[in-house]
């Protein structure tokens, strides 16, 4: 079983589309506050900058913590836990999902950032 | 001697279980134990459908998909985790069948389900975001389509694998 040409093709086609589906998310840094969403809808404002737990009591229990000027889920009772081992939201990572509960974790990149500058 | 219809029915039938058993044997032994990202998966499912679109035909493997994520889901799924695995399953679907002209000339088994795994990820993805109102969810795209390299990789290696035992003509 050998790769042909087309199949290289496609290889590089999804890694290029990887490549491009990261642009957007780079250089996103300092993040002053986050957000919290439940199906589409704003819950919290949260500030990263004082410690402090909230909790969202929705289909489960999610108890959110933010520590260091850092967010992440500290506990879930969903099935899957995939939001708890996603750690710490990040430049590289601004958003956390919880999908079973539909909840979701947004860095807010601080007001009057430049994104970049050409010239 | 069987009929045609009946020895058809007993043929996707039997497929059906096996994808099945293949999903529930991967939410044993899944992705998710070492890459923490919704969504990640090895999608050994995808080697029955894949199998019956080129040695079969298009609408049985349709079939299959469709039975295969309806029964799934009342098994182990939740609404929310039938709409993903419906998209991503259907968008795996349309790009591995409009690729299927190109085999085995252009492209081998190896491609089609390096297509089919990226497209999967990439309808999950999109009936995430609808779902969840955000398109923050796309964050998990760039991951999810690096990893579906390597996985449809070893899915279209088992479809060659299991076609070879099966005496398929390749």
């Amino acid at each position: 079983m050998k790769l042909k040409m087309g199949d290289m093709l496609i290889i590089a086609i999804v890694l290029l589309c990887a490549l491009a589906a990261l642009l957007p998310f780079l250089g996103s840094s300092g993040a002053t506050k986050a957000e919290i969403y439940k199906d589409g809808k704003l819950l919290y404002t949260v500030d990263l900058k004082k410690d402090q737990i909230l909790e969202v009591e929705e289909k489960y229990h999610n108890v959110i913590e933010v520590k260091n000027g850092k967010i992440h889920f500290k506990e879930s009772n969903c099935p899957d836990k995939v939001c708890v081992r996603s750690g710490y939201a990040s430049k590289g990572r601004p958003a956390l999902v919880c999908l079973p509960n539909r909840v979701v974790i947004k860095l807010l990149v601080s007001d009057g950032e430049v994104d970049l500058i050409v010239g | 001697m069987l009929d045609s219809k009946t020895k058809m029915l007993a043929r996707n039938a039997t497929l059906t279980a096996m994808a099945l058993a293949l999903s529930a044997a991967e939410r044993l032994f899944g992705l998710q134990l070492l890459m923490p990202i919704p969504g990640a998966k090895v999608g050994l499912s995808n080697i029955v459908t894949l199998y019956a679109l080129i040695f079969i035909d298009a609408p049985s493997a349709l079939l299959i998909l469709i039975s295969r994520i309806i029964i799934g889901s009342l098994f182990f799924g939740g609404a929310a985790g039938f709409l993903y695995s419906l998209t991503g399953g259907f968008c795996a679907f349309i790009i591995m069948f409009a690729l299927s002209p190109l085999y085995p000339k252009r492209v081998s088994l190896l491609g089609l389900s390096v297509a089919g795994a990226a497209a999967h990820s990439a309808g999950q993805i999109a009936a995430a975001s609808v779902l969840s109102g955000t398109a923050y969810v796309f964050a998990y795209l760039p991951l999810l389509l690096l990893v579906s390299v390597p996985m449809g990789l070893i899915t279209g290696g088992l479809v060659f694998v299991v076609a070879r035992r099966t005496s398929k003509k390749l």
